[in-house]
């Protein structure tokens, strides 16, 4: 898919009979693009719908401005959440059968803390979280056997991949109606695949072998401004922007292939490097309304903005290359009793990527995610904890195929189980 | 318990204070069934009774902490602890346990706490001219505890009572009409499903009643003040013991008419104010008292030096504050 071009390295298209000669390598994880995982406690449940009220220490990366707002000191922690992701790619084996990939494990998705400072300022209050933005951890080994003039196909693929962000904030409330906050944070991505591939055609006069490693880290400073604001009681509106700028990145991609056509061999080492693969960091603006219905009802909504980047170097895969996209969620808390809260949300993660075009090659995926969440909360004084899940159903586009023009249509399912807490003091 | 004990104890008053707010059950209810074995049905009573004022104590010393913040000079807190557990030994209680520590303000006023948890404050020993009218001062709170004033007052207040004035202190501190609109429910712990808090709380020895007595507890020391006999009762209570302990009889009068001349001078109101009757009428309860025990004739120590050994990092970081 992206792993590199076979026209810049000279790949032979050999075996062009059969539609398997190597399958791309896992897609990379979304570095830019922070749906993936939704962050915080209460934020998670209502569908990541949070910036018109972020007054706990999720506030720190939804709005900075809602944290003027805090009911409490709080600390807030998710325990390890547990997710799966399955991907199916229509078709993509021989034209025919569908193939599949699948990642899960846990991860620590989020943690914060928020202080009220009103010693220091009246109306000031501070925060820090940690927060998880997205991770992939694959471990995948296939075997195809006797598929047409296909006697073997092996494949193993692995992928660890994290992205995650630390940050700062400070929220004041400027009036009774009124917070303004900033915030300034650390974001890091590090991944790693490996994929494995052996070929043999069932005359056994070809094989083809495929080794490929890719890693990318990079890491940069985040700046972000909010405010939200109270035209009515019961009503709040937030409105918040980041951006950054990557302090170093670090790509490399080695490839090693071994070819064998009756008798003659072919071998097409590769290796390509990039110390500005992912160019700027993307403009990130978040607008959210949340109405206070009654002490029992929140009902919220958000609209997330992210800016197109390009991609500064790979210039025929463009495998970085990023479209602007936009995203929206509504959530909503109902407290069943006085200590019982239930939280739903409706969000849609799309894909950032670029749709892939029947006219070029190894393009990453494209899937548009619709997402649905739901928890339940058990509050007690000074405390909660709360569990639940989200879940996505995507629909998108991939060109699975090494080197082909061709795309495929993928079908994916991802869910993640979560565990949180949150204490207030 | 020396002060420095105290000192590294907060952190497990203020735990504690945390664990009690998580509980739910009633403190006057919480009377053990049947008496632990060897005790008496009254010795059991006397025991759920100290188990209840030291939690109430524990609590409220822990908010005040928190409130004000704990002011750090292990030397002075030493000082301080080595007085007051002096005068308390002198005084009518001298069993009782008492942890006295400073707070972090610079407001000069004194809380005591049910259990014996004593907290004085920064400005207040800034205020105090000699060892004599801390020795008094550190009296009149160790009566306090020892007559059970607070515990007492907190006590006599039925369930509605402590309900109420805990809703006034809220009432009190009411946040405007947005933070209102955002506050959710306040959790119901006495639902079902508050089983398993209560089973991990009720280890703690804490419960609700903790709570709600506490918080009312704040309202009296922090607001409303308790009755002003009872005030007068510690002034003279704290004076006698002071004497008791070799101190110069008049030096509570003595600080309290400094902080009267001080207050016509800057014309400001604090937290004593408010919860101790004026200082006329205290001084004149104390003038009763120092005449039934003839004070004129005793000479007492005033402790000028010790006292200004002992808070000499106080005064200099105040002055290099003032710089």
């Amino acid at each position: 898919m992206k792993m590199f071009s076979p026209g810049r390295i000279g790949w032979p298209v050999v075996l062009p009979v059969i539609c398997i000669a190597s399958m791309a390598s896992p897609a990379l994880a979304d570095q830019m693009h922070y749906r993936n995982v939704i962050t915080g406690e209460r934020a998670q449940g209502m569908g990541g719908a949070y910036t018109g009220i972020s007054d706990d220490a999720s506030g720190v990366f939804y709005n900075p401005g809602g944290l003027a707002f805090a009911q409490s000191n709080d600390i807030s922690g998710s325990a390890n959440a547990f997710y799966s992701k399955k991907m199916t790619y229509k078709k993509a084996v021989l034209g025919v059968e569908d193939w599949k990939e699948e990642s899960g494990g846990t991860f620590a998705p989020f943690f914060g803390v928020m202080q009220k400072l009103d010693r220091l300022m009246p109306g000031l209050v501070g925060g820090f979280a940690y927060y998880t933005l997205d991770t992939e951890l694959k471990d995948q080994d296939s075997l195809l056997l006797n598929r047409g003039s296909l006697a073997r196909y092996h494949r193993a693929a692995n992928q660890r991949a994290a992205t995650f962000g630390a940050t700062g904030a400070l929220g004041y409330r400027v009036s009774s109606s009124l917070g303004i906050g900033v915030s300034a944070g650390y974001l890091k991505a590090d991944e790693l695949i490996q994929v494995s591939q052996n070929y043999f055609t069932s005359s056994g006069s070809n094989y083809l072998m495929r080794s490929v490693r890719e890693s990318l880290v990079a890491h940069g400073a985040q700046l972000g401004l909010g405010i939200q604001w109270a035209p009515a009681t019961q009503v709040s509106i937030g409105l918040s922007a980041r951006t950054g700028s990557y302090a170093s990145q670090k790509y490399l991609q080695t490839a090693d292939n071994l070819q064998i056509d009756n008798g003659t061999i072919t071998s097409a080492p590769n290796e390509f490097k990039s110390n500005n693969p992912l160019g700027s960091m993307p403009l990130e603006i978040r607008a959210g309304a949340a109405w206070f219905a009654s002490p029992r009802l929140i009902v919220t909504t958000d609209v997330d903005y992210h800016e197109a980047v390009t991609d500064m170097d790979h210039s025929t895969s463009k495998i970085f290359t990023r479209d602007s996209v936009l995203n929206y969620a509504i959530g909503t808390e109902y407290y069943l009793t006085s200590s019982i809260p239930i939280r739903a949300g409706y969000f849609t993660n799309n894909d950032a990527t670029p749709m892939p075009s029947s006219s070029k090659t190894d393009q990453p995926d494209h899937v548009d995610y619709k997402g649905v969440t739901l928890f339940l909360a058990w509050a007690q004084p000074n405390s909660q904890v709360s569990a639940g899940a989200v879940v996505q159903k995507g629909t998108g586009k991939s060109q699975k195929v090494a080197g082909e023009k061709a795309t495929q249509s993928i079908d994916a399912l991802a869910y993640t189980l979560g565990f949180s807490a949150t204490h207030s003091f | 318990m020396d002060g420095a004990l105290f000192s590294r104890c907060n952190v497990v008053v203020l735990i504690g204070a945390l664990f009690a707010s998580a509980s739910s059950c009633s403190l006057w209810s919480k009377k053990t069934e049947s008496p632990e074995p060897g005790l008496s049905k009254e010795e059991q009573l006397f025991l759920d009774d100290y188990k209840a004022e030291v939690e109430v104590g524990r609590n409220m010393a822990g908010r005040l902490l928190t409130f004000y913040g704990e002011y750090l000079d292990e030397g002075l807190t030493d000082y301080i602890n080595e007085v007051g557990l002096y005068v308390a030994k002198n005084g009518d209680y001298p069993n009782k346990k008492y942890m006295f520590a400073i707070l972090d303000s610079d407001s000069p006023n004194a809380f005591a706490c049910p259990g014996g948890y004593i907290l004085v404050t920064r400005g207040l020993i800034e205020d105090v001219a000699n060892e004599a009218e801390l020795a008094a001062i550190l009296g009149h709170e160790t009566a306090h505890v020892g007559k059970q004033h607070m515990f007492n007052a907190l006590r006599s207040m039925s369930k509605q009572e402590v309900e109420k004035a805990e809703a006034e202190a809220a009432a009190r501190k009411r946040p405007d009409k947005y933070s209102r609109a955002r506050a959710r429910p306040k959790p119901d712990v006495n639902e079902s499903g508050s089983a398993l808090a209560k089973l991990l709380t009720t280890a703690s020895g804490a419960g609700l009643g903790v709570l709600q007595a506490a918080k009312a507890g704040m309202g009296l020391l922090l607001e409303k003040g308790l009755d002003k006999n009872l005030e007068y009762e510690a002034d003279r209570e704290g004076v006698k013991y002071a004497i008791r302990a070799g101190y110069e009889p008049k030096a509570l009068d003595q600080f309290l008419s400094r902080l009267a001349q001080e207050k016509i001078k800057h014309n400001d109101k604090t937290v004593m104010d408010v919860t101790h009757p004026p200082i006329p009428d205290r001084r004149k309860a104390i003038a009763d008292v120092l005449n039934k025990m003839g004070a004129d004739k005793i000479i007492g120590a005033v402790g000028k030096e010790r006292f200004e050994a002992a808070r000499v990092s106080l005064l200099a970081k105040g002055k290099e504050e003032v710089k």
